[in-house]
């Protein structure tokens, strides 16, 4: 103590020293051993937390991912090995590998889950329902925006009341009305009846508020029609939202699978991906590395989607959900 | 002119949403005769609702979709609170993390439940895990001390730690608050005492207290999987949702925390406030909203909740309450199902209107509890 006292006491305050660098200029350095040392202290316990939250951060993820790593570790394993503990090869030769993991099981199911029908079926029901209901919600969301009409506030509270109403109500007299309408087991059937997006209504309205009004104007003061004025000017301005509902519609269909199983018969041409794996999971539910693999099929088109346009998706479900 | 625009989405909105809600109200006063095809309705008046009010199995599934509710509220928030805060440091890689927790978001419900289920099913990860967990606390020492001795002297001591712990704490905790403290009576205290430690003893160690009740459980799960046992399918159907859906919760709470100005916490550091302190008194005040919206959110996925038990449980496991076999996870989205598969179309229309009228009260509610603006 003693001496570490007497060094203070020789160099009270800090000394600047300084060091010539290589461009030349004077830069200063802190030579306190007590400031020193607290300095160290603090940058100790920095590298401790970030340890900790780094750690934490991955552990999180690891959880969050296990179900997806599961699923292909399981769905490359030689069949009948599902539930062995083996995930590390002997050796890390072909045949160590090839020992614990195959690829038999994805060409299999493409051979017996007709995956490439379902894969048709689901982007041609989640593209055409994304393009056609976007340009509603366009339409009706412009109109919304810069119009008045009779009934405007009417049936704006009327979209109010119904977005409230949990989706599972609708299941029974939906199916009715469809059935009703000669759609049951049909494309129309499967696409029509979930067309009106009053979120997207919504979030389009929002958006096109923030147009300015002059635009519109000056471009009917040079002849352009009503349509003109919304091709023309308002849809590519609202772009951006566009390409987020679209992408959000086509997520909300392509695993809109409750519809999808009541409106389609077992068996059926137009069965999509999910409602595709229920149903082969019936025979072959024990036959986990076939399941597994049939399940790689179905996320891995939705997670390719996601990754290459995160920003999109990310933003559009999180800024509709904290609505005005 | 602005009703030609509105058209092809009002057309849809007035045959697909608007009108199924006055439809189904006259559907629930009707009644699926003979073939159960839609062409034999029939008129049967209030009958629908006479049965659903008297159908246990509806109840049970009323009271299960509220079990299921209070689960998923509290984990939900808790576990994207925790990433949100986690997340709001100077990391690198933040992208990457914010990806990879939002990532089992936007993917099939249905698919993920399918890999939970194999995660779930016998012999499979999480029975691996329970397995362990119970062959440890059933692991007769005696009987193995001359098979494994270094074994059963581990299990005993290790068994000891554990019951030690659980008495010091009862001793702890009681020896905070004697009885003398209450009651003048000396005598009596003493006999308060003796019965407070034993009624507490029994409850723990007791052959139906807690830990017998534990490892009942957990043996149920080793032997029928953790979906098969009635006690666990539950938390473990929530637990895969919470995991696949606390990614969207985390986005909201970044939002918020990130919106919250730094000279606020800098303010609460002048005053001497620590991490804790802030947190409670600046961060949870100010992401009320998210928490009022996803408890909102969480109480309709609950009353929506199908996918999930499609995937993973199909409605069981059954247990028998009160001499009545029900499904532990039969929530009343997929009891709507059940009844549809039936074609009892009157039924099920009566059912929705019901769960309407809930739902409707229990947002009002959440409303008052819950609002944001005070």
């Amino acid at each position: 103590m003693s001496n570490n006292n007497e060094k203070i006491k020789k160099q009270p305050d800090a000394v600047l020293v300084p060091v010539p660098a290589q461009d030349g200029a004077a830069v200063i350095k802190h030579e306190d051993p007590v400031l020193k040392a607290k300095m160290h202290a603090l940058k100790y316990n920095r590298i401790i937390t970030r340890a900790i939250l780094y750690f934490m951060l991955t552990m999180g993820a690891l959880v969050v991912l296990f179900p997806l790593v599961w699923m292909i570790l399981t769905a490359m394993k030689q069949p009948g090995t599902a539930f062995k503990f083996a995930f590390i090869p002997e050796s890390l030769s072909y045949e160590g590998f090839s020992k614990l993991y195959t690829l038999e099981n994805f060409k299999k199911v493409f051979a017996e889950f007709n995956f490439m029908k379902y894969f048709f079926n689901s982007i041609i029901v989640a593209s055409l329902a994304a393009v056609f209901a976007t340009t509603f919600a366009c339409m009706a969301g412009y109109v919304f925006a810069k119009k008045n009409f009779i009934y405007k506030d009417l049936i704006f509270y009327m979209l109010v009341a119904t977005m409230m109403i949990p989706g599972m109500m609708y299941l029974v007299p939906q199916f009715v009305i469809t059935v009703k309408l000669g759609w049951f087991d049909t494309y129309q059937g499967l696409i029509i009846p979930h067309l009106a997006n009053i979120f997207g209504v919504f979030m389009m309205r929002q958006f096109m508020r923030s147009i300015p009004d002059s635009l519109i104007e000056a471009a009917k003061l040079d002849g352009a029609s009503e349509w003109q004025v919304f091709t023309i000017i308002i849809v590519p301005m609202a772009m951006p939202i566009i390409v987020t509902l679209f992408l959000l519609t086509f997520l909300f269909h392509w695993s809109n699978f409750i519809w999808q199983l009541v409106i389609t018969k077992p068996g059926s041409a137009i069965l999509t991906i999910p409602v595709g794996l229920a149903y082969f999971s019936g025979p072959h539910g024990s036959e986990w590395e076939l399941m597994m693999a049939a399940s790689c099929f179905s996320i891995i088109p939705m997670a390719i989607l996601f990754l290459v346009a995160q920003n999109f998706f990310i933003e559009g479900m999180t800024k509709g959900a904290v609505k005005e | 002119m602005s009703y030609l625009f509105l058209a092809p989405f009002l057309t849809v909105f007035l045959v697909f949403l608007a009108y199924p809600i006055v439809y189904s109200f006259f559907l629930s006063f009707q009644e699926s005769g003979t073939g159960y095809s839609l062409n034999s309705l029939e008129w049967v008046g209030l009958k629908n609702y006479f049965n659903l009010f008297t159908d246990i199995e509806f109840l049970w599934a009323v009271l299960m979709t509220f079990y299921y509710a209070l689960l998923i509220m509290p984990l939900g928030i808790l576990s994207s609170l925790v990433l949100a805060i986690l997340l709001n440091n100077k990391i690198s890689f933040k992208n990457v993390f914010r990806s990879a927790y939002f990532l089992p978001n936007i993917l099939d419900m249905l698919v993920i439940g399918i890999i939970w289920t194999l995660i779930y099913s016998k012999d499979g990860v999480v029975d691996k895990f329970i397995k362990i967990i119970f062959d440890f606390f059933t692991f007769d020492f005696l009987g193995n001390i001359t098979n494994s001795f270094f074994l059963s002297v581990f299990t005993l001591f290790t068994q000891g730690v554990f019951y030690g712990l659980i008495l010091f704490f009862i001793y702890k905790i009681y020896s905070n608050f004697p009885m003398s403290r209450y009651v003048k009576n000396e005598k009596m205290a003493h006999i308060l005492d003796i019965l407070v430690y034993g009624v507490t003893f029994v409850l723990i160690f007791g052959s139906g207290g807690l830990l017998g009740g534990a490892s009942k459980v957990l043996g149920s799960a080793v032997n029928n999987g953790v979906l098969g046992t009635p006690a666990t399918c539950m938390p473990a159907v929530v637990f895969a949702l919470v995991v696949k859906g606390a990614g969207f919760g985390m986005i909201l709470f970044l939002a918020a925390i990130q919106n919250i100005s730094e000279s606020v916490y800098e303010a609460a550091d002048i005053d001497g406030c620590n991490e804790v302190q802030k947190f409670f008194y600046i961060t949870l005040p100010l992401v009320k909203p998210i928490i009022f919206f996803m408890a909102v959110t969480g109480i309709i996925g609950a009353l929506n909740a199908f996918t999930e038990i499609y995937a993973m449980t199909k409605g069981g496991p059954i247990m028998t309450v009160f001499g009545k076999s029900l499904g532990a996870t039969k929530l009343t989205g997929y009891y709507l199902f059940t009844k549809w598969e039936q074609s009892e179309f009157g039924y099920a229309a009566a059912m929705s209107y019901a769960l309407l009228v809930l739902t409707i009260i229990i947002s009002k509610i959440q409303e008052k509890v819950l609002s944001p603006e005070d």
